[in-house]
């Protein structure tokens, strides 16, 4: 039987299972027979590392709707969000009223779990809107709809953050004059994919993402 | 750790550009957020592999990894790139070194290569241990559900496996493991969770970890094996609490199962070592199988039935190696 002292790439491949039958094995018997502590240390935080990630991997996998959602956003950019239409938050401070409009260049605005968000709409030019909430498992809501004028504030109702939700994406689509959708259908996760992709005409999409901020224990 | 529930299936290990293709036409939005959330988790971490380019050219660690995600998409689908071996998707250090530009290809697929000078051939009673204990082993870890049970045995056990060490070297082989200072792992060593709190709580669940082994490795040998084994060897509650606690509930009865077991086993840890003929690989195993045997294993038992056990429990003394 080898025995093979691996570098750390090496110990890095053989907790991933890329090595050799071989070479893996001989991994494997310095493990059992020649490692030291810290040596130790390192491998179970590799074993960790790689768990993390399995774990990130199973979340994604397991709502493609949602990852579908986020994806098409993402490539629908910025280009249609222009034009003035914000989604801001509403931030009540000794029952002041700060608004906050997310910055520009942030993707995603961390939360925690005992926060209400509070959002609202502002409309850069008149139009019909509808603004849905999808969350991490990929449902999707309604959080509002109707029509407003240019400058516009719209409430929207507060919600927080359910157990398991890791991040919701607000996704207000806005339409010039006409209703955005009939109001009498639910939304689904395929209408609003649909729009995203191949947004009707004069439409416009802004959207924000609202993640759990999480506290290393 | 069940494989099972990898939420991505695997592209092969030498994908064609066609199926790469074919993968992406169906998981490209979950391999994206996949990269995203994960890139982002992997700023926090004490072992960081990012470059510092893209991890300061953008400000947030958010930016980043949308980056990081983008560019690996884009590298995919890219007609005049080639993937030409492909890692797990949890191996996001190799993905990332792919998406700037490295071979990682040739480094990890053959190891023909790159095989490290430090290369030993083992006396021949040492395999069969070695493969005794890590069947053991990867069976615990595969029924508890707890990932990480192969490195949490090896650290709790180090001590008593540094025979093996201090033995090879007695045998005339030369001094197979150098001293950790001189070895090429070092640069990975973070120190992370050498704490002496660290130290505390990994000890405890070492106990317990060990406990598991023991009653697995020894099923043969113990009454009521089966019981014990489906409870204190099955899948735990919460696998990152400490020590893991069994989901099935334990009674009266398998509590003092468990003490039974315990004392047969340290009976049989006592005789190998009074024995003078017993051979090095039986001294190993007993000197093992004490590791799960200590007064701190009683943890594994809910708090009601801890005091029946700790009164019959066996007394173990741990020798400072």
């Amino acid at each position: 039987m080898n025995a093979l002292q691996p570098d750390l790439e090496m110990l890095r491949a053989y907790v991933h299972g890329t090595l050799d039958a071989e070479v893996s094995e001989a991994v494997r018997a310095w493990l059992y027979t020649g490692a030291t502590e810290d040596e130790l240390m390192l491998y179970e935080a590799l074993v960790q590392e790689r768990e993390e990630a399995r774990a990130q991997l199973v979340r994604a996998a397991s709502s493609p709707m949602h990852s579908k959602i986020a994806y098409a956003l993402h490539r629908l950019g910025s280009t249609l969000a222009g034009g003035g239409d914000a989604l801001t938050r509403a931030l009540q401070l000794d029952g002041f009223e700060l608004l906050s409009r997310d910055p520009d260049d942030e993707l995603a605005t961390g939360v925690s779990s005992d926060q209400t968000i509070d959002v609202q709409l502002v409309l850069g030019a008149d139009g019909a809107f509808v603004v849905l909430c999808v969350e991490a498992g990929g449902a999707v809501t309604q959080l509002a709809e109707g029509v407003a004028v240019a400058g516009e504030r719209i409430h929207l109702p507060g919600f927080q953050l359910e157990d398991g939700d890791d991040e919701v994406v607000i996704v207000a689509l806005i339409a010039p004059g006409a209703a955005p959708r009939p109001s009498d259908d639910k939304p689904t996760g395929a209408w609003l994919l649909e729009r995203v992709l191949t947004p009707p005409s004069g439409w416009r999409v802004v959207h924000h993402t609202y993640r759990r901020i999480r506290f290393a224990p | 750790m069940n494989t099972a529930v990898s939420g991505l299936p695997a592209l092969p290990r030498h994908p064609s550009k066609a199926e790469v293709e074919a993968f992406l036409a169906e998981h490209e939005a979950t391999l994206w957020q996949y990269w995203r959330t994960a890139f982002r988790g992997s700023f926090a971490s004490p072992r960081r592999f990012v470059s510092h380019e893209d991890a300061l050219r953008f400000g947030s660690p958010e930016r980043a990894a949308t980056y990081i995600a983008d560019r690996l998409v884009r590298r995919l689908k890219d007609p005049e790139i080639t993937l030409h071996s492909a890692a797990p998707w949890e191996d996001l250090r190799t993905w990332y070194n792919w998406s700037v530009g490295k071979l990682m290809a040739a480094r990890i697929a053959t190891g023909g290569d790159r095989i490290p000078a430090k290369r030993w051939v083992l006396p021949d009673w040492v395999q069969p241990v070695v493969h005794a204990w890590c069947r053991t082993v990867r069976e615990a870890a595969h029924q508890t559900r707890i990932p990480t049970f192969e490195a949490e045995w090896l650290y709790a056990t180090v001590r008593q496996r540094r025979e093996v060490a201090k033995l090879l070297r007695r045998d005339g082989d030369g001094s197979p493991w150098t001293e950790a200072q001189a070895r090429g792992l070092l640069p990975g060593l973070d120190r992370q969770g050498g704490s002496n709190a660290d130290r505390v709580a990994r000890s405890r669940r070492g106990a317990t970890t060990c406990l598991r082994f023991d009653i697995l490795h020894k099923r043969d040998m113990l009454l009521q094996a089966d019981a014990l084994i489906a409870v204190f060897v099955g899948p735990v509650r919460d696998a990152a609490a400490n020590p893991p606690m069994p989901e099935a509930a334990v009674d009266e009865a398998l509590a003092s199962a468990l003490v039974a077991a315990a004392r047969m086993m340290w009976a049989l840890v006592d005789e190998t070592r009074r024995t003078r003929s017993a051979t090095t690989a039986a001294r190993l195993d007993a000197e093992v199988l004490a590791r799960g045997l200590l007064s701190e294993s009683t943890r594994i038992v809910p708090a009601e039935h801890r005091s029946l056990v700790a009164a019959g429990w066996p007394r173990v003394v741990e020798e400072e190696g």
